[in-house]
């Protein structure tokens, strides 16, 4: 490059003070690594508060929640599509799994719960491809009120008027999980895969080009991003996280109803992923934390809970914008920050 | 590197014709300048090259043709089209902004990302030391790993740009680069699509900057109220009294 032209872009091009940036790693694996602390520190903790059954199935329906409410995230904060089927999804993975279970086992019940939801949310993204924004979400309730409908006078499916008793609890290592704390054990492993599926989504291209199709299709498409392949598989990938949700909760529950699965879990879905952050797919875990614990630690409200729990998300939306792992990033922001495999020194923002 | 055509490319919107049977060829290492009034249908034409809008008519490039209703067919064949405001997703990085470009490279989809990600890790190497061997030709290297929302819009500008460097395709489109840039901003892009072409790609330039386009283009395709009124070397165009006409109104008055 001759002297002049780099002069030219001193000038005009000058950078505002920035330190001169290292090259980052890609993809950095600690990500992984977090997703193992975090299991460990959840099984530890649990396991030292010797909790009451009936807080021990607080934390197993979060991390039921969770998983169903980290498959929302990639379909409504990443890639933006505005769908109000994960509730119906999670049904999907609930019904089919207690339908095949009796033959297959309930492991292979649960894989064709997941499959079910992946064929018929791939099939739905594929015929709704040029429907967006509000059109997609009506399109989605659409497809959950047919889909209910379906399952409830469908008796060999839905039981009787949509609630199936008796499905098989869920079963490790040859075992089955009937009480609440060996379903915990269960059910944290189920979370633990779940969030591991979930990084190694979070960190590759797919998350990058998913936000291009959400923010500008058709440029995304001119730059040779695959518009319609992304809608349709991440579609169908979050649909499927829904499933393996609902299919663990039906195991793990014994039995269930159409209502487990109505618009209320579809709007919760919502709640967990914007209160809880949309920024990334833990502010999903964060949330569904939030949407458990709430309403029972202030049942004593009695007829004022519901005042009490619009009240609260208002103050939320109002306080913390980004959601509740806004806190917990502001908190991180002001320790020193050391991360392994990076040459910065501390003090140097 | 190919030929790059067209020929017959008509749009219409309604009743409104907005190109209308526009033709034109270019070959390897040229630099075609599109000209013409605001409406004179020339972001048309290049949406309609795009796929991005319904058009009639045919272009290809080399032996293969390009299918005007489908942009990623399009963009496999190694056509680039860059848009007239800088296109920057915000919460992106720079980096990650030109990774977009070549996501025909990324070899792994969802169950990659899951399955081979020793794969997927290599290919994205790859893909980034592209990404910021492209910046570095554009003078933003400092930058890539700011948060796009934080780039000027020359700097966006310049980002598009490595977008186009770092997918290295057959054709690139450019709908106005000049557009907001200041006088050396817009000498050191004149230089930058020297030295595109010169690698023996087809460029299209869409400018309003007559000046910019004169240095610049081999051959001037000139529009006006979605028709080709011209197409000729620069200095043939500018003497052609249509193009005058189209561009000052008529001499009398």
């Amino acid at each position: 490059m001759p002297d002049s032209e780099t002069a030219v872009v001193d000038t005009s091009l000058a950078p505002t003070g920035e330190a001169r940036t290292t090259r980052r790693r890609l993809y950095p694996g600690h990500q992984f690594l977090v997703v193992l602390v975090t299991a460990v520190v959840v099984g530890t903790v649990v396991s030292a508060l010797e909790l009451e059954p009936l807080d021990l199935g607080m934390v197993n329906l979060w991390m039921v929640y969770s998983i169903i409410a980290i498959g929302f995230y990639f379909i409504f904060a990443v890639a933006g599509q505005f769908a109000l089927s994960q509730a119906f999804m999670a049904m999907v993975g609930g019904y089919v799994s207690a339908v095949a279970s009796p033959s297959t086992g309930v492991p292979l019940g649960i894989v064709c719960g997941i499959t079910t939801a992946g064929v018929l949310a791939a099939a739905f993204a594929l015929l709704m491809r040029r429907v967006t924004e509000f059109y997609f979400a009506i399109a989605t309730l659409g497809l959950a009120e047919i889909g209910t409908i379906v399952i409830r006078n469908w008796d060999y499916v839905g039981g009787v008027d949509g609630t199936r008793i008796g499905i098989q609890p869920l079963e490790a290592l040859g075992r089955q999980l009937r009480m609440q704390d060996e379903v915990f054990w269960g059910l944290l492993a189920a979370f633990t895969l779940a969030l591991l599926v979930a990084a190694a989504f979070e960190r590759s291209p797919l998350r990058r080009e998913l936000i291009a199709v959400h923010r500008t299709p058709e440029v995304a498409a001119t730059l040779g991003v695959p518009v319609t392949l992304l809608r349709v598989t991440v579609f169908a990938a979050g649909s499927m996280l829904a499933a393996f949700g609902g299919a663990l909760y039906a195991h793990w529950q014994g039995f269930v109803s159409t209502e487990a699965f109505g618009l209320d879990l579809s709007i919760g879905i919502f709640i967990m992923v914007l209160f809880g952050g949309t920024s990334s797919m833990w502010g999903a875990v964060i949330g569904a934390a939030f949407y458990v614990v709430v309403p029972v630690k202030f049942e004593f409200l009695g007829g004022y809970l519901d005042v009490f729990y619009g009240g609260l998300i208002l103050v939320l939306i109002i306080a913390f914008p980004e959601g509740l792992i806004g806190i917990a990033r502001s908190v991180a922001r002001r320790l020193p920050r050391r991360i392994p495999g990076t040459q910065r020194r501390a003090g140097v923002s | 590197m190919a030929t790059f055509g067209a020929t017959g490319i008509s749009v219409s919107f309604g009743g409104v014709r907005a190109t209308s049977d526009v033709s034109f060829e270019a070959e390897p290492g040229q630099i075609l300048g599109i000209i013409g009034p605001n409406g004179s249908g020339k972001t048309t034409l290049l949406n309609a090259l795009t796929g991005l809008v319904p058009a009639q008519g045919r272009a290809w490039l080399g032996d293969d043709q390009l299918d005007l209703r489908r942009p990623a067919q399009i963009r496999r064949l190694g056509v680039l089209r860059l848009f007239q405001a800088p296109q920057a997703i915000a919460e992106l990085t720079v980096v990650e902004n030109v990774l977009l470009s070549t996501s025909l490279r990324r070899r792994t989809g969802f169950v990659g990302a899951l399955l081979d990600r020793r794969g997927m890790l290599a290919a994205e190497r790859a893909r980034r030391e592209t990404a910021l061997a492209a910046l570095q030709t554009v003078g933003i290297e400092h930058l890539a790993y700011q948060h796009a929302s934080r780039l000027t819009y020359g700097q966006r500008r310049l980002l598009d740009l490595a977008r186009a460097l770092a997918a290295d395709p057959q054709v690139i489109m450019l709908d106005e680069p000049s557009a907001g840039l200041n006088q050396t901003e817009t000498a050191r892009l004149a230089q930058l699509l020297q030295e595109l072409s010169d690698t023996r790609r087809v460029l299209v330039v869409v400018d309003h900057k007559v000046d910019f386009l004169n240095s610049l283009c081999d051959l001037v395709l000139a529009m006006h109220q979605g028709e080709r009124i011209a197409l000729a070397e620069p200095a043939a165009v500018w003497a052609d009294p249509r193009v005058v006409e189209s561009y000052l109104g008529h001499a009398h008055a």
